[in-house]
């Protein structure tokens, strides 16, 4: 388990040395102050596009940093042949995998975590409030998402080269965000053999769209339920963890 | 190889950000000297409308479609439809809601309709408003599309009182983004104007959509409006309302927008008056089609 904390906190310290996490911080400062200065036919305190767009901001820089990182990790250590040394006993592949893993999903949910507190601050001095407990459940549900996204990110970078790797998890990821509710109502609508594959694709395919609460955020809509809440964090834990074995059973595979 | 490749990829990524940042302020700075210096409408100035050709025309409708989406808190409509089994939040009357909509003067675009909402909507339930047990008539074991419907927001609300000044940041950026929407215009000035009290932005923003679009007459009939009803100035209103009547005679118009420019006329010259034409006006008014109309 230290072996996995030791890699971890590299990977987080690499992601503090890097320029990227500050530029998107800066870039959402930036964004979030054009949004608050903004006034539209004289009318001011207009806040729900605020919520709307700064939540949206600060997911998908968060995203970029998640796919961005964890695609590297393992192309990284081959392409320096880093990895020699590091998978000498007693750090097997697995530790690797999970050491990797675990510190992008890190260095990402602390980008999050501090997009998110910008993000919350920044509404609450517009708004005047929001409400704590969808603001808490959108910022678990942000970091499950990055669980997600670094896991797949990772599959991908050991199937395909970094470029390729990091384009698929980009057009994943919004295919999955804008494609999602049509796939689902034809699940709903489907008859005969359809509902078969339309719910085998539903299966398979990462849902990233679970654990977007914009619309809650920003229209100030109720609380998940405790039971949908629950079932939806498991769902990111079990996919996260299925997809992170098909990693080690690729990495296991790979002659280096 | 690996290594320089993703440094270059986020030094573009840097370089796309900080261009589209600078695209931002550079707007900002457009609409700035818009507002302070000059008068002569979005359509000669506007950064966002030079620099995007013709892809604005696609931005200025999702736009209008995302007022739509606020007004209904977050929810569109369209999903309404295949969950209700194609029944239409904008005309029917269902179970979760008991939503009456008061239409005025046939207009259906989601502006020109006021709606009477029962508190009964309002009801607290997860899900969006339904329980937990009936979403979509999805099994509890196809528990990922279950999850899925239960996660989505699926009630029919609408924004009330203060509220309905949320709608108004993507009906500006849909006329900035195509100062040919009339529509856009039309329902902006309903909104400023008739719902918020604001009524000389309305009449602003209304004289932009004429100077850009000097052949809408429904422009005119509703800046006419605004001054009848709102200003109480119906010579005013008279000057727009003729100058509708003009391009509706001269265009292509259903019965019903040539019965609202008459009512209007015939409201007016009943204020000044003149109760010949007046009645004139007010027996122009057709409620049938004539046969062969279509």
């Amino acid at each position: 388990m230290n072996i996995i904390w030791v890699l971890a906190g590299n990977t987080i310290r690499s992601m503090l040395r890097k320029k990227d996490f500050y530029v998107f911080f800066i870039l959402l400062l930036l964004l979030l102050f054009l949004l608050w200065s903004e006034t539209f036919f004289g009318i001011q305190d207009i806040v729900r596009y605020i919520k709307d767009m700064g939540y949206f901001f600060s997911c998908f820089f968060s995203v970029i940093i998640a796919i961005v990182f964890s695609a590297r990790q393992v192309p990284d250590e081959i392409a320096d042949k880093t990895i020699y040394p590091l998978i000498a006993k007693p750090v097997s592949r697995a530790h690797l995998l999970l050491g990797r893993y675990t510190g992008s999903l890190l260095a990402s949910s602390l980008a999050f975590t501090l997009f998110y507190i910008l993000y919350t601050g920044v509404v609450i001095l517009k708004a005047g409030s929001l409400d704590p407990v969808v603001a808490v459940q959108a910022w678990i549900f942000g970091i499950c998402s990055l669980g997600i996204v670094c896991a797949v990110s990772m599959f991908l970078s050991l199937c395909l080269t970094l470029s390729a790797a990091v384009t698929m998890s980009f057009l994943l990821y919004f295919f999955i965000m804008w494609f999602s509710t049509t796939i689902r109502k034809m699940i709903i609508s489907a008859e005969g053999i359809k509902i078969f594959f339309t719910n085998a694709l539903y299966y398979i395919m990462p849902h990233y769209e679970f654990f977007d609460l914009r619309v809650r955020i920003a229209h100030s809509w109720e609380a998940v339920p405790v039971s949908i809440f629950t079932a939806a964090v498991m769902y990111a834990v079990i996919y996260s963890s299925m997809i992170l074995y098909f990693c080690h059973l690729r990495l296991k595979k790979k002659i280096l | 190889m690996m290594k320089m490749f993703s440094e270059s990829l986020t030094n573009k990524l840097c370089i796309v950000l900080g261009t589209g940042l600078v695209l931002i302020l550079a707007s900002r700075v457009d609409n700035y000297h818009y507002d302070a210096l000059s008068r002569k409408g979005f359509f000669q100035k506007d950064f966002l409308y030079r620099s995007l050709g013709e892809a604005r025309r696609l931005f200025s409708q999702y736009s209008f479609m995302t007022a739509d989406i606020y007004l209904h808190g977050g929810f569109y409509p369209d999903d309404y439809d295949i969950v209700h089994k194609g029944t239409s939040p904008m005309h029917e009357q269902n179970g979760a809601g008991h939503e009456k909509h008061e239409h005025i003067e046939g207009h259906e675009v989601f502006g020109h309709h006021e709606h009477e909402h029962d508190e009964d909507a309002e009801g607290a339930g997860p899900a969006g408003g339904r329980k937990v047990e009936e979403v979509a008539g999805i099994p509890k074991w196809n528990i990922l599309p279950y999850i899925g419907d239960a996660l989505h927001i699926s009630r029919h609300i609408h924004l009330h009182g203060e509220e309905e000044k949320e709608v108004l940041p993507w009906l500006y950026y849909a006329v900035r983004l195509d100062p040919h929407n009339v529509t856009a215009y039309s329902i902006g000035g309903y909104w400023l104007g008739r719902r918020l009290g604001k009524v000389d932005e309305a009449i602003k923003l209304l004289a932009e959509g004429i100077r850009n679009n000097p052949y809408a007459m429904d422009l005119y009939y509703d800046i006419g409006r605004l001054y009848f009803f709102e200003k109480k100035d119906t010579a005013r209103a008279l000057i727009f309302f003729k100058k509708a009547l003009r391009l509706l005679e001269s265009g292509e118009y259903d019965r019903f927008d040539k019965n609202k420019v008459y009512l209007a006329l015939s409201a007016c010259y009943k204020n000044t008056d003149e109760p010949a034409k007046a009645a004139g006006y007010r027996a122009k008014v057709r409620l049938a089609p004539e046969p062969g109309e279509k």
